[in-house]
């Protein structure tokens, strides 16, 4: 009865030793109460699991996974067998997790962002249609609207002067990249049939640069 | 099969109320079985501008709040046999009814209407919560302002994220 549930760790994973005689209720909660337990030893790691001991039907298998998950602040990439193989593959997927949270920094938004929405977010961001006046967009790296820009920009959100806004309408209300405020000549103009002429804003001398986007502004 | 059509602006005095009233008069002159709900609770006008006012005994909060039956708040137009109009009340104001309240009140009315148009009232306060609670459909009214088209733009982006599909 104690030893219903054990965790054992291998590199890179947990295995869980489950009892074969017991009810798979009561199975459940031993395994609720045994990660319980040992929630701060390993809270966040990142690991794979494996499930031993007992025949899980998937079903059964999935429940033991939200059981753990819900009462630990385990990562759980994936299940995994025994064997080396399997094991060399699984080490492999727990990187590859890794490196793809690590790259993806890019981030799309598909429609119109309207008047009154905000969209914030640490990564770059490319809007696929237009910024209409009272929308405002925040990244803290690069932003590029296909589309129209006429609302509020605001690349470099956390004071970095290195990013760029790309719009293929530029004719933002308030364009800022880093600290750098874009003081505009004209007013922004919110029109039905859009002059389409793709610009660039970025931080040069100190001063935010607005220009036409050339094969030259993307060296 | 009847449709929940919420008639939304933003902006106040772009021509809501009359277009509530000459699209319900529309289907009701097609046939079909039309009500018209006032939903801007102490300031209303759709029964002035449908010619309605001297006939008004309960209203939307009577119904909400189980002082009368539906049916005695509903007043029907003389011209059109299939056309009715339910008041909203002038003495209270938008708080009185909650978008529950408003979600429930139409499921009963579905069942006797073909069209059910409701008049929001201007703004994106409580008022005009009530009024999208229950609504299929929503007309955004604007006249060629800056500042109307403005808040059509805001109001068609809270739609959006009401669950409000373009078409």
């Amino acid at each position: 009865m104690k030893n219903a549930v054990m965790i054992k760790s291998f590199p890179n994973g947990l295995m869980v030793l489950l009892d074969e005689k017991m009810e798979f209720p009561e199975l459940l909660k031993e395994v609720a109460l045994k990660f319980k337990e040992s929630q701060h030893f390993f809270s966040g790691a990142k690991m794979a699991l494996s499930l031993e001991g007992r025949m899980l039907s998937e079903q059964e298998e999935k429940q033991v996974v939200d059981t753990i998950i819900a009462n630990s602040s385990l990562n759980i990439v994936c299940l995994v067998g025994k064997d080396e193989e399997t094991n060399q593959a699984f080490f492999k997927a727990v990187e590859q997790a890794e490196n793809l949270q690590k790259d993806n920094d890019g981030q799309f938004y598909r429609g119109t962002l309207r008047n009154g929405q905000l969209l914030e977010t640490e990564k770059s961001i490319v809007v696929i249609g237009d910024v209409h006046p009272g929308a405002s967009i925040i990244s803290h790296k690069d932003i590029i609207v296909l589309g129209g820009l006429y609302g509020e920009a605001y690349a470099g959100g956390n004071g970095e002067e290195g990013h760029f806004v790309v719009a293929l309408e530029m004719s933002p209300q308030k364009l800022k990249v880093g600290d750098f405020k874009y003081i505009s000549t004209e007013k922004s103009r919110w029109s039905i049939r859009p002059k389409v002429q793709p610009k660039i804003a970025y931080v040069k001398n100190g001063r935010v640069i607005v220009e036409p986007l050339t094969k030259e502004s993307l060296n | 099969m009847s449709e929940v059509i919420v008639v939304t602006s933003g902006k106040g005095g772009v021509g809501k109320t009359t277009t509530s009233a000459n699209v319900g008069t529309g289907l009701a002159a097609m046939g079909k079985k039309v009500v018209l709900i006032d939903t801007d609770i102490g300031l209303r006008n759709l029964d002035v501008v449908m010619g309605l006012e001297n006939r008004i005994v309960y209203n939307l909060v009577d119904v909400v709040e189980g002082n009368c039956r539906i049916k005695q708040a509903l007043i029907r137009d003389k011209r059109y046999p299939t056309l009715y109009l339910m008041p909203s009340a002038q003495t209270r104001d938008k708080t009185s009814v909650r978008p529950e309240q408003m979600v429930k009140m139409l499921n009963v009315l579905r069942e006797q209407f073909d069209y059910i148009i409701l008049d929001c009232p201007a703004g994106i306060e409580q008022g005009f919560q009530n009024a999208i609670a229950g609504a299929d459909r929503a007309l955004v009214v604007t006249t060629p302002e800056v500042s109307a088209i403005r808040d059509a733009d805001r109001i068609i982006g809270i739609l959006e994220a009401n669950d409000f599909k373009k078409n």
